[in-house]
């Protein structure tokens, strides 16, 4: 158990490494996650399920960072447009990225829940 | 045609220009990225960006990010920022990611050569002038109370002696780590082109040693009207010392005093104009060199690990550098010609600032780029 929660911390900082870019990082996987896409299917995609327009630049920088790593790997271009595939490590890193945050949200949660009826906070 | 058909046509060559707006905007908007990365992701950015500029055809945000995100990619093609890019070169050994890994060690390690280049450059026009002032006033006056400016800067810490011992071992020191990181370099680059396995090398070569012979035959000939006659010649050899002030002649007030500028003899005033240009060559083609030769994981290792401690050594030098002009300023502020702090020694502290930046920069991503290439 250990040891596999040490790998998922390794795993969940490589992405966190990727810095300013960790945010779109996590959509772009997150929507890769449920097939290959281009470009422009990935930033409606993401608009639909995260309510984020990823602006074109900071796409393609993601992927970039994200191919170069090998979390994703590029397709056979259809036309112009070039499809994108989630790698194993990439869904590895995903999922670790994502049990990360999905313990802060726990714990988060459940801590606002527990004062929430004693109202603890100041109301600046 | 019948006139019938001129409506339809013009209509038609209307939707074209309107299709063609997206795509000369997206395109022109693709110019703000570097060749490789416009050869990886160009055809498929476009796309995006034509669909992108039909739904909101007018976006600041898009502009401003392709702009932010097209200056990030040039940064990480110089090797200072970011990723590489994850193509597979021609003749490249290893995974694309492997390759990738490579060509950012050679970028960093260019970028290293190109910010040390100009900073021994114009390190170097600073301590040759400095010194030529310092030995010239107190050889033309001898008779000098003791509470004189120079008389008293040798004798207090951070004063002239200070700067000009300690700043001719800051750049011995440097120039030793520079042609210590050359010789694998070079080693490297003959062995290549003996062997002609690498294509790119030889023209960039054959510059770099044009470039030098040039810059040797002028700095020897021009060497001879050294003016730093007298004074602290134990410091350095005054030979060496009267050529690398020839080499950097051009990095001089007489700029900004056209009288006196004029009343340098035609030859010299030509040197001081192509001496420049000339050098500039010289560390452009070796920044050339260094990116385009393969080298093995363990001279990349070595090189940066020289990149960092030439980082610490610029660091000093231009430490040393503050706390002398500091000193002169606080000692007696309006010193004799040449000894002022103007705008020549401000410009050449911001340069030197500037290049320490970058190499450090540079250093601190070929590291990275190291480790992760071991990994």
């Amino acid at each position: 158990m250990a040891k596999r929660d040490a790998s998922e911390r390794a795993d969940g900082s490589a992405l966190a490494g990727f810095g300013r870019y960790a945010g779109p990082a996590t959509l772009i996987l997150s929507s890769l996650a449920d097939g290959p896409k281009h470009g422009y299917a990935l930033t409606k995609d993401v608009e639909s399920f995260a309510g984020v327009r990823l602006a074109p630049g900071t796409l393609y920088e993601a992927l970039a960072r994200l191919e170069s790593q090998g979390m994703i790997e590029a397709l056979a271009a259809e036309d112009r447009r070039r499809p994108y595939r989630l790698t194993t490590a990439g869904a590895t890193a995903l999922k670790a990225h994502l049990a990360a945050q999905a313990r802060v949200t726990e714990v988060g949660l459940r801590r606002l829940g527990a004062n929430w009826s004693t109202l603890k906070w100041g109301t600046a | 045609m019948s006139p019938a058909d001129e409506p339809a046509e013009a209509a038609s060559a209307s939707d074209d220009d309107a299709a063609d707006g997206p795509v000369r905007r997206a395109e022109r908007l693709l110019r703000w990225y570097p060749r490789p990365w416009r050869d990886r992701y160009g055809a498929e950015f476009t796309e995006l960006l034509v669909s992108d500029i039909s739904e909101r055809p007018q976006s600041l945000r898009r502009s401003l990010d392709v702009a932010r995100g097209g200056v990030q990619a040039r940064l990480a093609d110089a090797g200072l920022a970011g990723f590489p890019l994850p193509v597979a070169t021609v003749g490249g050994v290893g995974t694309p990611a492997e390759q990738a890994r490579q060509r950012q060690v050679s970028a960093s390690l260019g970028a290293f050569s190109a910010a040390l280049g100009a900073f021994l450059v114009f390190a170097a026009a600073l301590w040759s002038q400095v010194l030529i002032n310092w030995q010239w006033f107190a050889k033309l006056n001898p008779g000098l109370p003791a509470t004189s400016t120079v008389r008293r800067l040798d004798q207090a810490p951070g004063g002239d002696a200070f700067f000009a011992v300690f700043s001719t071992d800051a750049m011995l020191v440097l120039l030793f780590l520079a042609v210590l990181a050359a010789m694998p370099v070079l080693a490297a680059l003959v062995g290549r082109i003996a062997r002609g396995r690498q294509p790119g090398l030889t023209g960039p070569a054959i510059v770099l040693v044009a470039a030098l012979a040039v810059l040797f035959t002028g700095g020897r000939h021009f060497e001879n009207n050294w003016v730093g006659t007298g004074g602290h010649h134990a410091l350095v050899p005054s030979g060496l010392a009267a050529f690398i002030w020839a080499l950097t002649l051009f990095v001089s007030s007489w700029w900004a005093h056209p009288a006196l500028f004029a009343t340098l003899p035609g030859a010299e005033q030509a040197w001081m104009a192509l001496s420049p240009v000339i050098l500039a060559v010289a560390v452009g083609s070796s920044t050339v060199l260094v990116r385009r030769v393969r080298l093995s994981p363990r001279v990349a290792a070595f090189e940066a690990c020289l990149g960092l401690l030439g980082c610490v050594t610029m660091a000093a030098f231009v430490g040393c550098y503050g706390v002398w002009i500091t000193a002169k300023v606080r000692l007696e502020p309006g010193l004799p010609l040449g000894l002022t702090v103007g705008a020549t020694q401000a410009t050449i502290i911001a340069l030197l600032i500037l290049a320490l930046a970058v190499a450090a920069q540079a250093a601190r991503m070929a590291a990275r780029a190291v480790r992760r290439a071991r990994a």
